[in-house]
């Protein structure tokens, strides 16, 4: 028997088998997207592969995906909260009120019970009412942005508190690497480990999959996704927080267009918009591609008016890969 | 029987009362008037276009025999202030006071109210067109954006100059891409450069004033050389500054802010030095002069000039405390 042939056919065999296990897992797909893109960037964009760029489109990617994680848990249970951005500014605008007064850990609590409170009104009333979330949630959303603009009359706000929270959650803390780096990823981490190891995970993924056999076998549908509504509402409010800390000041313009930016993000990572399926880690990494498309064109020298022309091809592009990767047959 | 046909009567007269108020036959008394609308681009809620609503009010007021409504949508949307312009139009006011955002989408409806006898007067943004061809409004009231921009061009190189600065490479922060009045703006801010020999460019930097902050730091990273930005009104010049600080760029002295329009916040910038100055376009004259102007003429004929520009000020350093009293008081 020839020797290297048959090694070359064990090599052959064993590589086919691992990428069949990879390939089987949900975020491979945005994964290997994520992958092509960053290639294409590093390659054409010359700045880009520099730490403080990555440092910088982690910033980005970091406040994004923390109201991703949210977005996607409830999504994965079958509903929408297009209000994460409205949570997002009115959490700024209150946390700003509050510790410029009061001590900021407090301060921050306080926002993250109103902001939870928020997301337990979109699901509240969602669920009692038997209203689309959709469609609640985007009521809820321009009510928010609404009495914002309304009490603030447009003006912005200055943080004035201690510097506590704000070192806490966004201020430099070594090169050019944040607090929210670190609180993107733990986020991820235990709502990756909450989805897929734990019971409550599995009712998550059966209230989104099949409402009404999960509540024939005893989940409790609704509260799993009034939970799942107020987690979103928490997680958009911290990050309305991590914010106001970063920049110091807040304006009611902030996070325009944010929730749709959150939505793609989850969808480019694999969670189906008709509920029961994604994952956190792939969520994660459609963010992490949503946050670095404007800034790879940018410094890729793109001309600047077809910016948006460019990242809706890519998101297509980029989900298109994704759905792909996830059908080949091996 | 008698109580059901005193009933029964009641009952007749409440409904002819109804339907001959619902038809004007009989109608309860009411004061003699004009309805003037105001319908902005906005979004309404932004300070900038709180400041013509004073205006605008604040001549209502003048007059006891006149009502202005003033709408626009919350945030910027075109699509939403059309529907509002006509929302106005079918409301057949005494007079219709309007931005022009867009002469090619307004072209159709503004022609069809004017010639329904409804009086149009632009603010804020005008028709650009020629006399022959543009819409027959009475009159503009406002900026001309292309001098707008060419005038932040022409007064940051004047003070970087003067500062013994060489201007290098400039970027426009472009909040409202396709708007005309914000794309004439950048024309005019790009021209004027590039007749200095400065390159300069427009960018997209989207409605939201987080996201624009970081496409201007990523364009300052491609662009190392550029030293001139104009982020693209108040609200994204306040989250730029804050976030440049943050990278550690030199306000003031390796790169030189500048912007239209005025906040508290700017006006603060302006005084500190981290922003050269802002420019003012007076848009309180704008609500102001346009109701003052729309009522006299749908009142008592008086035919207004074709164009009262309300100037192109700047908001430096020294006039910075001035200027922040009004803004708070609403007038700036």
């Amino acid at each position: 028997m020839n020797t290297v042939g048959t090694e070359k056919m064990v090599m052959q065999s064993s590589l086919m088998r691992f990428f069949s296990r990879i390939q089987k897992y949900p975020a491979f797909g945005v994964f290997i997207a994520f992958l092509v893109i960053f290639v294409i960037f590093s390659v054409i964009a010359p700045k880009f592969l520099t730490l403080a760029n990555l440092t910088g489109v982690f910033t980005i990617v970091s406040e994004l995906g923390i109201i991703t994680i949210g977005v996607t848990l409830l999504m994965i249970s079958g509903e929408f909260n297009l209000a994460v951005s409205g949570i997002y500014v009115f959490s700024a605008f209150l946390f700003a009120t509050l510790a410029n007064n009061i001590y900021s850990p407090l301060a921050l609590l306080i926002t993250l019970v109103v902001a939870s409170f928020w997301g337990y009104v979109g699901g509240i009333i969602t669920l009692r009412m038997h209203i689309p979330s959709f469609i609640t949630t985007l009521g809820l959303l321009m009510f928010l942005r609404g009495i914002m603009l309304a009490i603030t009359k447009g003006s912005s706000i200055d943080y004035r508190g201690d510097a506590v929270v704000p070192k806490m959650l966004a201020k430099f803390i070594g090169g050019s690497f944040r607090p929210s780096h670190f609180w993107f990823i733990a986020l991820v981490l235990v709502f990756a480990f909450i989805l897929t190891r734990t019971r409550y995970g599995n009712w998550v993924f059966a209230t989104g999959g099949a409402k009404e056999v999960a509540r024939t076998m005893g989940v409790n549908v609704d509260r799993v996704k009034l939970i799942n509504f107020t987690i979103s509402g928490v997680l958009a409010g911290f990050s309305g927080c991590i914010v106001l800390s970063r920049f110091g000041v807040a304006n009611p313009s902030f996070g325009f267009g944010l929730e749709l930016e959150a939505i793609a993000g989850a969808v480019i990572g694999g969670t189906l918009l008709t509920g029961g399926y994604g994952t956190i880690i792939g969520a994660a990494l459609g963010t992490f591609l949503v946050g670095m498309l404007r800034i790879g064109l940018i410094l890729a020298g793109a001309p600047a008016y077809w910016y948006q022309a460019f990242v809706g091809a890519i998101l297509i592009i980029a989900a298109i890969i994704n759905l792909k990767l996830r059908r080949i047959e091996i | 029987m008698r109580t059901w046909s005193r009933f029964l009567g009641a009952l007749v007269l409440a409904v002819g009362l109804v339907v001959l108020v619902g038809f004007g036959k009989v109608t309860p008394v009411q004061a003699e008037g004009y309805t003037v609308y105001v319908v902005v681009h906005g979004g309404i809620a932004h300070p900038f276009w709180k400041v013509v609503e004073k205006g605008a009010k604040d001549a209502a007021a003048l007059y006891p025999d006149l009502k202005v409504v003033y709408s626009g949508p919350d945030v910027y949307d075109f699509e939403k202030f059309m529907a509002l312009v006509e929302a106005a139009i079918a409301a057949k006011p005494n007079g219709l006071i309007a931005t022009i955002t867009s002469h090619t989408a307004m072209d159709e409806p503004l022609r069809k109210a004017i010639k329904s006898g409804i009086p149009v007067l632009a603010i804020n943004a005008p028709d650009p067109r020629p006399a022959a061809e543009k819409i027959p409004y009475l009159m503009y009231i406002g900026e001309d954006p292309y001098t707008m921009g060419a005038l932040v061009g022409r007064e940051m190189l004047k003070m970087m100059k003067a500062k013994g600065v060489e201007p290098k490479r400039a970027v426009y922060g472009n909040h409202h891409p396709g708007a005309f009045n914000i794309e004439q703006r950048a024309k005019g801010f790009i021209d004027t450069l590039k007749a200095a020999n400065v390159p300069a460019e427009s960018v997209d930097v989207t409605a939201d004033p987080v996201q624009g902050s970081e496409v201007l730091i990523a364009y300052l990273k491609a662009h190392p050389d550029t030293n001139m930005v104009q982020p693209a009104g108040t609200e994204h010049s306040e989250a730029f500054v804050a976030r440049a600080i943050d990278e550690k760029y030199n306000l003031g002295k390796d790169i030189f802010v500048a912007t239209i329009d005025l906040s508290p916040k700017v006006l603060d910038y302006v005084k500190e030095g981290k922003m050269l100055f802002t420019a003012d376009q007076q848009q309180y004259l704008q609500g102001y002069l346009g109701v003052v102007n729309m009522y006299l003429y749908v009142k008592y004929g008086f035919v207004p000039p074709p164009l009262i520009s309300t100037g192109e000020a700047t908001a430096t350093a020294d006039l910075v405390p001035l200027i922040k009293d009004l803004v708070e008081k609403g007038y700036k």
